[in-house]
């Protein structure tokens, strides 16, 4: 009984636990590799789940902001200012998602990017795999080396897939573009449409200035406001033989401080660098698409 | 030199290598030298025993030339949330006239460090400051050119303010000061001034459109304690003077965007209660802070107040430091600026100032001229 007991198909059980040792190392190794590719598939998937949204939520923002920019456009035409002031604070609202927006499309892309590169490279491996390592043991025409034969067909059109970097969209105009079938009249109503894009885009940047230029005066008065305080404060020039000067309430109220001032410009500043990008942006595709039909690059 | 100009002279001299130190890591904003010269004339005889010697003349008259800086480094580039550092200082040179005993040639040096930590939650704003203040006065004059002795200054505070509950900005302030003035020899009372403050404060804000621009009101309360740890009260269980101040004030500030129209007027009541019967009164202040743009470009500022005060025991003698506590007292500063290029301004200011007091009626006045070139670099 010992002896059947210790001997197991007619192994030893030394052999027995070289084989147990091996069975479990491939146990542990091959699911790892198996399990790793579908982390990073999972990561990928996930990542490019978050840009689809992170695109569609860009694209939203730019509905908004052409909207907003009408509205601009419709209320300075009508000549009421407290509309146009209005419609141009909305539209540097909408404006400010753009930026937000596109922001977040870009760090969505790079993660997008940085998970196919895994991914990509998880997928080579386990081909690399089947295909020198696996695939040569397996006898031909077995029900093992047809599955394997379809999985490295799948792996090959996934890889296919995920060769080619992520590209993130940010053409604003994206819905302007040129066609190979595109006749020249119709290229030429596409230019036309991008150069009033940007004679749009070009008042609202007038729109913009005029803003900038009023607190930047703004900011001017007030800074010599505060200077008027500072020079007071500094020598004392406030006090007077009261006794206890530090009683009184310091706590002034300050609606718009300098610093909120400040910020606002700042805001404006980064709205007239978005409308000159998508103004500049208009010019010269419209200019290419004239270029395209023999006319003048404007 | 003091300890406090010694330290403001040599953060001054820091300040460019901080600049460069610190330019990947905060911010500087608004960095300005000052420069302005004025023509003072001064009326009265307020006595002061804080001045070493006393004149016999109503009137004396001054020149003066000042030299000035202030800067703020800031942890943020939008100076919002983060830390803040603020240095301001100084040196005025006046060349007084008209004193019988001698002429005198009076020297004020100023300094400030201030720090500042600033953080935004989704409750509210989060303030906490401190602040660190001196000022040196060489060759101080009698009245009627009456200066502010010199002292160095503490405080620190901590302040919250709520996100609007109910169209309504609360507002809570705790703070600690010290002041220690600067003795002298031939002037050890200088001392008397010396005085330790702890205090809380409470505000409401709201605001609402009117007539063309938005109008926001501010109602506090507050309470301080005032220890001067070298004022005796002559009472031994209680030997030293202690005094409780209570002020409930009201703001309303108007403004008006497009114009630049910036007005604030308040109202401030204070009684002041003491262990000693003598520093006990109630006072009243009005104020008013009006910034307004005026044609060519120029600016127009008035910072005006107006305090009266009503002591409770009336008394023969001088009140606790004669000269430091009138009994009424009216400021008034009055300025035109222009910007002359993109980096410096102008300004034009004049002034009044009057304190008056029972005892003999005695009474302290100011007139001046003044004149400030601005440059931010």
């Amino acid at each position: 009984m010992a002896s059947s007991a210790s001997m197991v198909g007619g192994r030893t059980p030394g052999a027995m636990f070289r084989l147990a040792m091996i069975a479990t190392g491939l146990l542990v190794i091959l699911p790892v590799s198996g399990r790793a590719q579908d982390v990073d598939r999972r990561a990928y998937r996930s990542a490019q789940s978050a840009y689809n949204h992170a695109l569609n939520e860009r694209d939203l923002a730019d509905a908004r902001y052409s909207q907003a920019h009408e509205e601009v456009s419709e209320a300075r035409d009508s000549g009421d200012q407290a509309r146009h002031e209005r419609a141009l604070a909305v539209f540097q609202s909408r404006a400010e998602e753009v930026e937000l927006s596109n922001r977040l499309l870009a760090e969505a892309g790079a993660a997008l990017e940085q998970t196919r590169r895994a991914y990509l490279a998880s997928v080579e491996q386990r081909l690399e795999r089947l295909l020198f390592d696996e695939l040569p043991l397996l006898p031909e025409g077995s029900r093992e080396h047809n599955l394997m034969t379809r999985e490295i067909t799948n792996l090959n059109n996934e890889a296919d897939r995920l060769v080619t970097p992520v590209e993130i969209d940010d053409d604003p105009f994206a819905e302007i573009t040129s066609d190979p079938g595109d006749s020249p009249s119709v290229i030429r109503a596409k230019a036309d449409l991008l150069d009033r894009r940007a004679a749009l885009h070009e008042r609202s940047i007038l729109d913009v200035d005029a803003q900038i230029e009023s607190y930047e005066k703004r900011l001017r008065h007030a800074r010599m406001s505060q200077d008027f305080g500072a020079d007071l404060f500094r020598f004392d020039d406030l006090r007077v033989p009261m006794g206890t000067p530090d009683a009184a309430s310091a706590n002034a109220v300050g609606l718009t401080g300098n610093e909120e001032l400040s910020q606002r410009l700042e805001a404006l500043y980064r709205f007239r660098e978005l409308l000159i990008d998508r103004r500049d942006i208009a010019r010269v595709r419209a200019g290419e698409f004239r270029q395209r039909i023999g006319g003048e690059l404007v | 030199m003091s300890r406090s100009i010694r330290i403001g002279s040599l953060v001054f001299l820091m300040m460019p290598a901080c600049a460069a130190t610190l330019s990947g890591q905060g911010h500087f904003r608004d960095f300005v030298l000052t420069t302005g010269m004025a023509a003072e004339a001064y009326r009265g005889g307020i006595p002061s025993v804080t001045l070493p010697v006393v004149d016999s003349v109503d009137a004396a008259s001054a020149a003066s030339g000042e030299f000035g800086f202030r800067g703020s480094l800031y942890s943020n580039r939008d100076g919002s949330d983060g830390f803040a550092i603020g240095l301001d200082g100084g040196v005025r040179q006046f060349d007084a006239d008209g004193f019988e005993l001698r002429d005198y040639s009076p020297r004020v040096w100023t300094g400030l460090a201030s720090a500042n930590f600033l953080r935004t939650t989704g409750l509210g704003v989060l303030q906490v400051s401190g602040q660190a203040r001196g000022r040196k006065v060489e060759d101080r004059t009698p009245t009627p050119l009456f200066l502010q002795p010199g002292y160095a200054y503490y405080q620190g505070s901590v302040r919250f303010r709520t996100r609007t509950i109910a169209g309504v900005l609360w507002d809570l302030r705790i703070q600690g000061t010290r002041s220690d003035y600067h003795t002298q020899d031939i002037v050890p009372q200088l001392d008397l001034l010396d005085r330790n403050a702890r205090g809380t404060e409470l505000g409401a804000l709201w605001g609402r459109p009117w007539s063309g621009g938005l109008l926001a009101m501010r109602f506090y309360g507050s309470f301080a304690e005032y220890r001067y740890p070298k004022q005796g009260t002559l009472y031994a269980p209680d030997p030293f003077r202690r005094d409780r101040t209570y002020q409930a004030g009201a703001q309303w500030t108007y403004e008006r965007e497009p114009s630049r129209i910036n007005a604030t007027i308040g109202i401030e009541g204070t009684m002041n209660r003491s262990n000693a019967r003598r520093p006990e009164y109630n006072a009243i202040s009005v104020n008013a802070d009006v910034s307004t743009p005026l044609p060519w470009d120029m600016g127009l500022d008035v910072v005006a107040v107006l305090t009266g005060k009503n002591y409770l025991t009336e008394t023969e003698f001088a009140r606790l430091i004669p000269g430091e506590e009138a009994d009424n007292a009216s400021r008034v500063f009055v300025g035109v600026s222009r910007e002359l290029t993109d980096a410096v301004n102008a300004t034009v200011r004049v002034g009044w100032t009057r304190a008056e007091t029972d005892i003999g009626e005695a009474y302290f006045e100011r007139y001046s001229l003044a004149a400030f070139l601005r440059y931010r670099p």
